[in-house]
């Protein structure tokens, strides 16, 4: 019974997230046509593979200006029989569809790391890149800002604890903005690490996987350092904060009063009740390392959605940058939707709801 | 004359806040009798909560003070350390119902468990062993045994607050305090959760600590009257004694406040405004609001004039 | 709560600010931004600074490359200063500037002579001579001498300016390279080791450091540029400036295009202020204002209100603007309004409808609506006042967000291709390489700025906080 509720609980959430999405993309359409760009980048994709068609030996014995006109006259063909000599309005669910389906057309220069002008191919090889670096940094920031607000709170009063008062203001410099400096002491001036990017070209020709996994670890340390102690004091002051307003709350009062232990007053009365409110708070994260990911790449150089994005926007690389869009719409509908889901298995109150 | 269970001597509770030193409770003394029911009466922030604090130690951190004595049955439980407290005194000696109790309970916690708890903490009784008691307690306050795997908002009010009360005594404690326990909850079933606790008080023996703003309310339950004011107890008195014939200026004020049905008496209110325990009024702290103060009143603390029977009042009304 | 009205008077709100540290903190940065905004405004005029920062080489010509600024030198080595010499303000120290006609050839002889006191501990970045030449028939023949302080006179070479106005840019010149190889090997007895560059010959200590560009060390002493000519034709004549190239300019250094740092950084200020402080305030007072309609109306109206606000939970707001800054080329002010339009229902507006679910049930809001006050009354005089206070510290702090949000745009090269911003400086640093080539202070200088302002609103935004939350003073 209750897993059927929260089948249709998981349901409608999908329902509403893939809905936005299908906005998202709509309106990354309507903006990015408007000086129609995405017209020329069909288009010049439907030529491409038009010209491929024309390419094999059966068609080197025609005449050139004749293999033209047919080529032209195949790729009316095929705009008409792809429905885009239609109006906007119809074109645009048209690219609706294949953003929907992530048929993202060919990038004009940007090539993947495998030679593909797909943009698909091109985003979806640097996407992995991205999500490892910005989840070990977002997961690294949740547990450390548990563990000290916790102790903070605790401790509530203490020196320590005015310390991270008076610290978290500092909490506003983000984390690729931390990244400069880092850079300019640990790579610029101890030389102990790299400036930037995913591994050394000395390590990859070893062709060994543990030299390898070490040496992306090795170019890891600043930009989650960078994030960490930009995230740090404002993270761990605001834990520790929300655990001093829950652990007023009458029902610890009460579970103190009872004789509940200190250590199961903390896990059942405060961080239990508390989680909802967390996991949003992790999701947040999330979606914000996602967006913070463009910026923080660029200053690292790290081999992933953002330093496609930044070599996009330099080149003038259209078709990229709508991708990009398209992908980050979906990352963060996935986002969203797995910890609504998480949600819902930790509130009783959604379990309840939708279980009977 | 029944046995004292439990007595107070010159408990005091301060709290040290940014404006300065809060003395929420301030030499007070008084006794309790098994099977007994004291109401603790007075305006909101004169310090009925913190007095019920102090003898339940559940303190907040910013503590200035905290000393006196509190006996039960004679062992002086102030000497206690703080394990040993919550070890053999809360919930065993004496349980709380709190003030607010719609918010007494975890929500994320099953009610049969939260129910069941003290019993798994201070019996150390096996899970099915324990729910069986918490379902015996539920029933006893009214909840049918079906609720035990309920979540708490899927209570009414008036069955969160039987809830909480069977959370209470489901370790048999022999003292039970009731923090403003029907203040959140409508007339009807204020009197539903009155009746329960009349009930319970003669089927289980229990005593009380019945702390009210409202003393038509106390009057319901009480056997004996404490009327605090401004951190510390102005007068004692037998139930039937003080709503016949209150003594200390205030408490004929707050008598004087409650609006009657029968008689053609208006309600009277108590010109200005309770003092701040931060710095509260030289001499008696009532003066100020006093329509029979004297001289003598604002200089000097009046001690504790006892007029015969138990009935003791702390008014320089009474020194001649 | 009920007195707490009485606090929120501008000057009671500041005199309790003044009780926190971080509020004095706060306040005194703040303060000092506002003043460098106003003296900049005043001192350089918007039009000015557009032009200084967009005139490319032709107006900063004479200051030298990615120069650190002067006050570095306190710090460390004594880095030379840029040494200017004019021949047309001939009898100022070290400028001679004689001009003899030999009449019967219809002939000028031409004799500039430049010098200098060097007594620095590095050698300069660069060296440049300006001419400015008149003649009618053929160009004037010039040859330029050397001579360092031990006397050695170094022949650098045969120069004849082929129009007006020319600059020999001796640094990289082939015939002085050659010239200044053959006096290292000279001097040295044998080839060096890695020659010196030629600001480094020209400069070295005359022994066996000339080895190597590592080990070279400047001579101090009395210098002389000479440059004797001969120019043809009645009214012919030839000026020349020497601008001996620094490593030090200014209070804040130069960048790689040897415009003055002082004017971004300065320019920078006011711009950063207006874009967040108007970023904010906007966004927070539309959050507010839609909040307060979603709180009070309830119904249909709220229930859309926040489907929407959940929605854009969802949409990528980093990528659309990119886009939109991609595909549009904006400036700082339409990039405003696109990052207005797109945070317009981000998350404030959750928080507080349910601050405005609260104030909706107080009775004197219920009492205006038996009395017959209208909604917009209602809401304009009895909640959004009450909700003011509470998102004002919100509104101070967010500002160093959209603050750096401008700079992470102009990072990725999206910012307004006109004005001067910190933002703009780091990226010119970092597409500059200022990182691996030890230019620290051109990351430094904009960094600095940009974490002074985000500190202020940061502080005062956090003692606002305690003041009007006092239960986060409790806790």
């Amino acid at each position: 019974m209750a897993v059927k509720g929260f089948a249709k609980f998981v349901a409608k959430r999908v329902l509403t997230i893939f809905l936005v999405i299908v906005i998202a993309l709509y309106v990354t359409i309507f903006i990015a046509n408007m000086g129609g760009v995405v017209d020329e980048i069909v288009k010049s994709t439907i030529k491409m593979e038009v010209a491929m068609r024309f390419r094999g030996p059966e068609w080197q014995r025609y005449d050139p200006e004749e293999r033209e006109k047919l080529m032209l006259q195949e790729y009316e063909l095929e705009l008409a029989r792809r429905g885009l000599n239609q109006p906007f309005l119809i074109r645009s669910v048209i690219y609706l569809w294949n953003a929907l389906t992530l048929d993202l057309g060919r990038a004009e220069y940007l090539t993947s790391d495998t030679g593909s002008r797909y943009v698909r191919n091109i985003i979806l090889e640097r996407l992995p890149t991205t999500v490892m670096l910005f989840t070990t940094a977002t997961v690294l920031n949740f547990l450390i800002n548990m563990a000290v607000g916790l102790y903070l709170s605790r401790h509530h009063g203490s020196k320590l604890d005015k310390f991270f008062i008076g610290m978290a203001p500092t909490s506003v410099i983000p984390g690729w903005f931390y990244g400069i400096f880092l850079i300019l002491i640990f790579a610029s001036q101890l030389h102990i690490l790299p400036y930037g990017g995913l591994v050394d070209v000395e390590i990859v020709k070893t062709r060994d996987p543990f030299l390898y996994a070490m040496d992306v670890l090795k170019h890891m340390i600043l930009p989650l350092s960078s994030w960490i102690i930009s995230a740090f004091f404002l993270g761990c002051y605001s834990n520790r904060t929300f655990f001093l307003i829950f652990s007023t709350e009458d029902y610890v009062e009460a579970a103190r009063a009872k004789g509940v232990p200190p250590r199961q007053i903390e896990t059942k009365y405060i961080l239990r009740p508390s989680l909802p409110p967390i996991i949003t708070g992790f999701a947040l994260g999330l979606i914000n390392s996602w967006s913070g990911a463009i910026i923080t790449e660029r200053v690292f150089n790290w081999p992933g959605l953002g330093t496609v994005t930044y070599a996009a926007i330099n080149l003038f690389d259209s078709a990229v940058l709508i991708g990009v869009t398209v992908i980050y719409a979906y990352l963060l509908g996935a986002t969203v939707l797995i910890l609504d889901i998480l949600y819902g298995l930790i509130d009783p109150r959604i379990k309840v709801q939708y279980g009977r | 004359m029944t046995d004292t269970i439990l007595q107070s001597r010159n408990l005091k509770l301060y709290y040290a806040t940014r404006k300065g030193v809060v003395k929420a409770v301030n030499n007070v003394s008084f006794d309790l009798q098994k099977g007994e029911s004291l109401a603790l009466v007075g305006e909101s922030g004169c310090g009925k909560s913190s007095l019920a604090k102090a003898i339940i130690r559940l303190l907040p951190r910013n503590i200035a003070t905290y000393t006196g004595e509190v006996l039960l049955e004679g062992q002086d439980i102030m000497k206690l350390s703080d394990t040993q407290f919550r070890r053999q005194i809360r919930w065993k000696r004496i349980s709380m119902v709190f003030q607010g109790a719609m918010n007494s309970l975890n929500p994320v916690l099953k009610i049969g468990y939260q129910v069941a708890e003290p019993l798994l903490i201070h019996e150390e009784l096996d899970k099915k062993e324990a729910k069986k008691r918490a379902v015996e307690a539920l029933r006893i306050v009214g909840i049918h045994e079906s609720f035990v795997e309920r979540y708490p908002f899927e209570l009414s009010g008036g069955m969160k607050q039987r809830t909480v009360i069977a959370m209470a005594l489901v370790t048999n404690p022999d003292i039970l305090i009731l923090d403003e326990p029907t203040s959140a909850l409508d007339v009807i079933t204020q009197a539903n959760i009155m009746n329960l606790l009349k009930k319970l008080k003669k089927e289980m023996q229990l005593s009380y600590i019945f702390i009210t703003h409202d003393i038509g309310l106390s009057s319901e339950l009480a056997d004996k009257v404490a009327v605090m004011y401004a951190g510390e107890i102005q007068e004692v008195a037998d139930a039937d004694t003080f709503y016949a014939k209150p003594a200390h200026p205030y408490s004929q004020k707050l008598m004087a406040s409650v609006p009657t049905l029968r008689t053609e008496k208006k309600p009277e209110f108590i010109p200005g405004a309770p003092p701040s325990l931060v710095n509260p009024p030289s001499g008696c702290k009532f003066h100020p609001r006093c329509p029979s103060a004297f001289d003598r009143c604002s200089k000097e603390n009046p001690p504790v004039f006892d007029l015969g029977s138990g009935h003791l009042v702390k008014c320089w009304w009474y020194a001649k | 709560m009920e007195n707490a009205a009485a606090e929120y008077s501008i000057k009671g709100i500041l005199k309790q600010l003044l009780t926190y540290k971080s509020g004095v903190f706060g306040i005194s940065l703040l303060v000092l931004l506002i003043l460098i905004s106003v003296y900049t405004m005043i001192t350089i005029p918007y039009s000015t600074a557009i032009e200084l920062w967009r005139g490319g080489e032709n107006v900063w010509i004479e200051n030298p490359r990615n120069a650190q600024p002067t006050w570095i030198r306190y710090l460390g080595k004594n880095l030379p200063e840029t040494i200017k010499r004019d021949s047309t303000q001939a009898g100022r120290v070290g400028t001679i500037k004689v001009l003899t006609p030999i009449p019967e050839r219809n002939m000028k002889l031409l004799h500039i002579s430049f010098s200098f006191d060097y007594e620095y501990d590095d050698f300069p970045s660069e060296i440049n001579i300006f001419f400015t030449s008149k003649y009618n028939t053929s160009a004037p023949l010039l040859r330029i001498y050397w001579i360092k302080p031990s006397g050695t006179k170094i022949n650098l070479m045969t120069y004849i300016p082929r129009s007006q106005e020319e600059r020999l840019s001796l640094s990289i010149n082939p015939t002085v390279s050659n010239r200044l190889y053959a006096y290292t090997v000279n001097v040295l007895g044998g080839e060096p080791q890695v020659p010196l560059l030629v600001e480094q010959a020209m400069f070295a200590m005359e022994d066996e450091t000339m080895n190597s560009t590592l080990t070279a060390t400047p001579m101090k002493g009395k210098y002389e540029l000479i440059i004797e000519g001969t120019l043809y034709g009645e009214d012919s004549d030839v000026d020349a400036k020497l601008i001996v190239y620094g490593k030090v300019y200014g209070l804040a250094g130069t960048d790689h295009l040897r415009r003055d740092l002082t004017v971004a950084l300065l320019w920078g200020t006011p711009i950063a202020l207006s874009f967040g402080l108007t970023a904010s305030l906007t966004i927070s007072l539309l959050q507010l204002l839609i909040a307060t309609i979603s709180g009070y109306y309830g119904g249909k109206v709220d229930s859309a209100i926040q489907r929407l606000t959940e929605g854009y939970m969802i949409l990528p707001f980093l990528p659309f603007l990119i886009l939109i800054a991609t595909f549009y080329r904006l400036d700082i002010w339409i990039l405003l309004l696109v990052i207005i339009v797109l945070s317009v229902f981000g998350g404030g507006v959750k928080s507080t409808r349910a601050l405005v679910m609260q104030i909706k049930e107080y009775p004197y809001i219920e009492a205006a609506k038996a009395y017959g006050a209208s909604s917009k009354r209602i809401i304009l005089l009895y909640i959004i006042p009450k909700i003011l206070p509470p998102i004002v510290p919100g509104l101070i702090g967010s500002v160093p967000g959209y603050v750096f949000l401008e700079a992470a745009l102009s990072l990725l090269g999206l910012g307004d291709p006109y004005l001067p911003s910190w933002g703009k400086i780091i990226e010119d640093s970092y597409a500059g390489g200022a990182l691996y080539k030890g230019h620290y202070y051109w990351v430094l200088e904009p960094a600095s700025m940009l974490i002074l302002t985000a500190l202020a609103f940061s502080f005062l935004g956090f003692a606002l906080d305690k003041i009007v939350n006092p239960k986060l003073r409790e806790v």
